[in-house]
């Protein structure tokens, strides 16, 4: 709350405060959506320009997590769709490779028997980006159905149901590759 | 006797939300029942685990400074910035030529724009030469 005071009134090492208490939180959402990479580090770092930018508008603490989570969302979603925008030009081109080498996961990729963990991360960046934003909020980041439908904004039915048809997908895309 | 979809859709539903003591009881009696509901309950648990403990590579180091540096608004090229101002400017000088034929002429008719009542080829020869 007083970092927030701080920021507004122009104290940057406030607001540099603010960055470092949200900055992994942040980074995990746009991972999970986007996957490791530069990209997703830009994307990170954007959520907090898009916060210094609106300060003025926050009231208190406790909207701030919310807030950063559902910039942090929504650029992801931006992004994805800018990319599969990208790629669909690029693909009868034969310039498909930035996608990867830029963070964006390959859809197609296989992946090899390995850690759960690591499955499930690869696993997850093959749901649709909409599943994975409610995983990514549900499930990664602890909130609620309620919380992640306000973050969202979409009904907590919607919720409910994205998020157990992603989980019926992941529990697919596992058993495929040999989890039991 | 509740079927296999009913108890499917309860386990999904008992992992994000609240059911009822009596939805408990069927999802309990249900689980006992279809022995497979039970192993995917249980590959969902673990499934729910690993998500939870998804980790991420550290924030690096840099990460704070980057934005300091990054969070100036984007420059708008001069042009821009001024165009409202621009627009609003010709639409004054404009006005002021049109409200100045008005108060000058008692009229904004083609022949008070123009100053001019007829203009025949010869005449704007004539003027064109002058």
């Amino acid at each position: 709350m007083e970092a927030i005071q701080a920021a507004k009134a122009g104290d940057q090492r406030a607001f540099k405060r603010l960055v470092e208490q949200h900055a992994d939180p942040v980074r995990r959402t746009v991972i999970s959506m986007l996957g490791e990479g530069p990209l997703a580090e830009d994307v990170a770092q954007e959520v907090f320009i898009r916060l210094y930018r609106s300060l003025g508008k926050f009231q208190g603490a406790a909207q701030l997590g919310t807030y950063l989570h559902r910039v942090a969302i929504n650029l992801a979603l931006d992004t994805i769709k800018q990319q599969k925008r990208r790629r669909r030009w690029q693909l009868p081109f034969g310039k498909n490779t930035e996608l990867t080498a830029k963070g964006i996961a390959d859809p197609d990729v296989q992946f090899e028997r390995q850690d759960l963990r690591e499955g499930i991360a690869k696993a997850l960046r093959q749901l649709t980006p909409e599943f994975r934003a409610v995983v990514t909020l549900r499930l990664v980041q602890g909130y609620s159905v309620q919380e992640a439908a306000n973050i969202l904004d979409i009904p907590t039915g919607t919720v409910a149901s994205r998020l157990a048809r992603a989980q019926r997908k992941l529990q697919e895309l596992l058993r495929a590759e040999g989890w039991r | 006797m509740k079927d296999k979809n009913y108890i499917k859709e309860l386990l999904y539903r008992s992992l994000d939300t609240s059911i009822s003591r009596k939805e408990e009881q069927n999802l309990a009696e249900g689980l006992i029942r279809f022995p497979e509901l039970e192993t995917e309950r249980n590959q969902l648990l673990r499934m729910r685990e690993a998500l939870a403990a998804m980790k991420v590579s550290t924030t690096p180091t840099d990460f704070s400074e980057s934005v300091l540096a990054k969070r100036q608004p984007p420059q708008v090229i001069p042009l821009q910035r001024w165009a409202p101002q621009i627009a609003a400017a010709c639409v004054l000088v404009l006005l002021s030529f049109v409200l100045s034929i008005y108060f000058g002429e008692g009229s904004l008719d083609m022949t008070s724009v123009l100053g001019v009542e007829e203009l025949s080829p010869e005449e704007a020869y004539t003027l064109l030469n002058y």
